[in-house]
């Protein structure tokens, strides 16, 4: 017998895209539906456009109800962005009972210090999730329950973002007569998706390249050390090459889906590609030397900006396990061996792990973080009420 | 502790001639105590002013300006730790805080969180003294870990206002103390050096505007940094002596627990910095001090440095920071590189009237003169509603290719 069925939507730059998907007693995830809509109102992982926004929703909505045969009363939401962060807080507890044992009310003590923090104004809490348990400052301990201390201190890894951004998206789906039953930020979702466990354990880098954003994860020393998101994704490749090679956006695109590389192609250096600069006008020759260069800057660019990101939380010599790509931009040619060359690790690109039924469809690196996020759902508690109101117990546990 | 203590009140001179007005604002209990402790250190400084329900306690200050607020509601016997109270304790005397606030550059609003006034009514005296268009920055310790539980949130929630209603606002947990203080110290002495920690925050920024500056940082640097902070500052310091007094001060600055170990600086997205000095400040001793800090921040990090020279700190030195870890670099600072082009764009830019509002936009247009090419304008669009993504001072919508300016050779042969 399985669960009730879950509902995911994500409100890409790229593409709206709901997944319906059944998670069986076994913990197999089988995808029943899929509905997809090129996005129209979305910049940068934000609302620009609410009105075309929600007719993607909609539409999208409508293709996943009709293919799955299942009535979408309430989905859950992914969330992206540049205002996406996360910090680490720490809280400590006392323990103050007589025989000195580490009690349950400890670790909610230090759990509630630690997840009380102060962000910036506009900004709200999306997840906390626990990092670990210290005894007495210096001693890691998996479950510090019974154990004797004379305090106890919970990391916990903050992720928050703005306010209203979210509630923006929020209220996309609201109007679509939709309840949001949980919302969560989609790189995390991702990295559910495609991260083994044993890449988890090793320390990980994963870098979901979407349209609009670059949301980033990484695992060190067995948990999650790191989160956040950049407002730069492959919507800026094509934009850029539109403006370099003065070609309408759509045709841009092409260019970047048919011959785009993450490292130019030397060979290829004399060559040209016919691009058609629209209607009523010739097709004339782009240089492929030129296209490629304005790709692999930008792309290039990008994944600095991660590994920057990556170096000031000290964490690039912690993993073991190298970059894992994912999202539409991993799909550009060459571009784990540019992240090779850029973090000195290993790279690979990575697809949504373990999940049957609509495969097809499902084996897209574009697909991680909505598969990611019905994983997510399926592993938390039974809907909770309130916006934002996401206490996630799922992160602590590293499987 | 005590040298320090010298040291401020010859500045009376400096402080007077000062071109900012300054108010100093104790709100509550805690609050007033504090202002006195700055007020003993800063002898002919700012206007110091102490605002409390308490009428006894208010005396007590001895500060010669007191405004006691809320007497219907409390008959002058305090707050009794109800913040609602302190909230209308002091919107029942708004005229009266206007007064007081009006025509100042700059507002300090002094408060320990946990109590009946000082979570209340700080967030009161903020908003006004904001609205009176100064620059407003608050001061705010916040409860040992403790104190009940009640307090805490009280602290938090009127934390959350004190950030809405000011430029700025720099929490002191109360706790990273205990880390200063030694094991044996008493319940008095570790409340004194709660209270010497406002001063010393209050006393390093405005002896940064003060003093005489080797290299100065002013008034305007202070506000760049506050009002783009998002409203979450922390500030730190640290003093040295001897020969090698800069190692020593930045080693003490880089493990302080009030700059949370040295993770602020790395954290932040901008700093100020300011060294003090005595006359026998050298070149080298700053130099020790900014290369060691800029190992740890951030590359992208935005430094506000500045060195003061003081008489009275031959042989010392004393090092300052104001850290906000949420900076957006004002508009200004972006639009520079991209002006320049803006002038070259074609008449395609020109159809949109609103490029000079937008930093960055302009510049996106290629520089080549290409007239004919009018299909250029419904590209430009593609990330015009939405906020420029600004990270270490570049706008990362423009095309990488244009920004490190790498030429495209297309359709040129």
């Amino acid at each position: 017998m399985s669960l009730p069925p879950i509902v995911a939507l994500e409100i890409g730059t790229a593409t709206v895209r709901a997944l319906v998907g059944e998670l069986t007693e076994e913990g197999q995830l089988i995808v029943s539906g899929v509905g997809e809509c090129p996005s129209r109102g979305v910049r940068k992982g934000e609302i620009t456009d609410f009105d075309n926004a929600l007719s993607c929703v909609r539409e999208a909505l409508q293709k996943a109800e009709d293919n799955s045969h299942v009535t979408i009363n309430a989905v859950h939401l992914l969330v992206s962005g540049g205002h996406i962060r996360s910090r680490v807080n720490r809280g400590t507890a006392p323990v103050l009972n007589d025989v000195g044992e580490i009690t349950a009310e400890e670790i909610q003590n230090a759990e509630k210090m630690a997840r009380a923090v102060s962000l910036p104004t506009g900004h709200e809490v999306l997840h906390t999730i626990l990092q670990r348990y210290l005894v007495d400052e210096n001693l890691p301990v998996v479950n510090p329950e019974g154990l004797e201390g004379t305090k106890l201190t919970v990391d916990m890894l903050i992720v928050h973002g703005q306010c209203n951004a979210m509630r923006n998206i929020v209220k996309v789906v609201r109007s679509a007569q939709v309840d949001v039953a949980d919302v969560a930020f989609s790189g995390l979702c991702a990295a559910l998706a495609v991260l083994t466990p044993a890449e988890k354990n090793n320390g990980v880098l994963m870098i979901d390249l979407g349209g609009g954003t670059t949301d980033f994860v990484a695992y060190a020393e067995e948990r999650l050390a790191d989160a956040g998101a950049f407002a730069v994704g492959g919507d800026h490749i094509s934009n850029d090459l539109a403006f370099g090679l003065r070609l309408p956006l759509a045709e841009a695109e092409r260019l970047k889906l048919e011959f785009g590389t993450a490292i130019p192609d030397y060979a290829a250096r004399n060559q040209s590609v016919t691009a058609s600069p629209g209607t009523g006008q010739p097709p004339r020759q782009v240089r492929l030397s030129d296209l490629q260069m304005i790709a692999h800057l930008r792309i290039e660019e990008t994944l600095v900006l991660v590994r920057e990101q990556i170096r000031q939380s000290k964490l690039i010599s912690k993993l073991g396990s190298g970059v894992v790509l994912t999202g539409g931009g991993s799909r550009l040619k060459k571009v784990d061996q540019l992240a090779e060359k850029i973090f000195g690790l290993p790279c690979r690109v990575g697809k949504p792990r373990e999940v049957s039924g609509m495969t097809a469809v499902m084996e897209q690196p574009e697909c991680s973080a909505v598969v990611g996020m019905l994983r997510y759902a399926a592993r938390s508690l039974p809907p909770r009420g309130g916006f934002l109101d996401t206490i996630v117990n799922i992160f602590r546990r590293k499987s | 502790m005590n040298a320090s203590l010298r040291l401020m009140e010859g500045d009376g001179a400096a402080a007077s001639a000062a071109p900012y007005r300054l108010l100093v604002v104790g709100v509550g209990g805690g609050g007033s105590r504090a202002a006195r402790h700055v007020a003993t250190l800063l002898d002919h400084g700012p206007t110091i002013v102490a605002v409390d329900s308490d009428d006894q306690a208010l005396k007590e200050t001895g500060l010669p300006v007191q405004l006691s607020i809320g007497r219907a509601l409390t008959r002058g016997f305090g707050a009794g730790g109800d913040a609602a109270i302190g909230k209308i304790a002091a919107e029942d005397e708004e005229n009266k805080l206007r007064n007081l606030v009006e025509g100042m550059d700059l507002v300090f609003v002094i408060t320990t969180l946990g109590g009946g006034t000082g979570s209340g009514a700080a967030p009161v005296v903020a908003r006004i003294a904001h609205e009176q268009s100064a620059l407003t920055i608050c001061f705010a310790s916040t409860p040992f870990d403790f104190e009940a539980n009640r307090d805490k949130d009280a602290a938090q929630e009127a934390l959350r206002q004190l950030r809405m209603h000011s430029d700025a606002t720099i929490c002191m947990p109360n706790q990273r103390l205990l880390e200063i203080v030694p094991d044996q110290a008493t319940l008095k002495s570790t409340f004194d050096a709660s209270d010497h920690m406002i001063s010393m925050a209050v006393i390093g920024i405005w002896k940064l505007l003060t003093e005489t500056g080797l290299i100065r940082l002013n008034f305007s640097d202070l506000k760049n940094l506050v009002e783009n902070s998002g409203g979450a500052c922390s500030f730190g310091y640290a003093e040295g002596a001897g020969p090698d007094k800069a190692k020593q001060a930045t080693q003490a600055l880089l493990t302080s627990p009030l700059l949370d170990h040295g993770n602020v600086i790395a954290q932040a997205d901008a700093f100020l910095l300011n060294i003090l000095g005595g006359p026998d400040l050298a070149l080298l001793d700053v130099q020790q001090v900014m290369s060691n800090i800029q190992k740890v921040a951030r590359r992208d990090a935005k430094i506000f440095m500045g060195a003061t020279v003081d008489n009275d700190w031959q042989g010392r030195l004393m090092v300052t920071v104001l850290a906000a870890e949420h900076w957006v670099a004002a508009k200004p600072l972006i639009a520079q590189p991209s002006s320049a082009p803006a002038t070259e764009a074609p008449p395609a830019a020109a159809a949109t009237p609103a490029a000079p509002e937008k930093p960055g936009e302009a510049a996106a247009t290629p520089e080549l003169g290409q007239k004919e090419l009018v299909f250029e304008k419904h590209n430009r669009g593609r990330f015009d509603k939405v906020e420029p993504t600004i990270h270490g001072g570049e706008d990362l919508d423009v095309p990488t290719f244009h920004r490190r300016g790498v030429k495209i050779l297309s359709d040129r042969g």
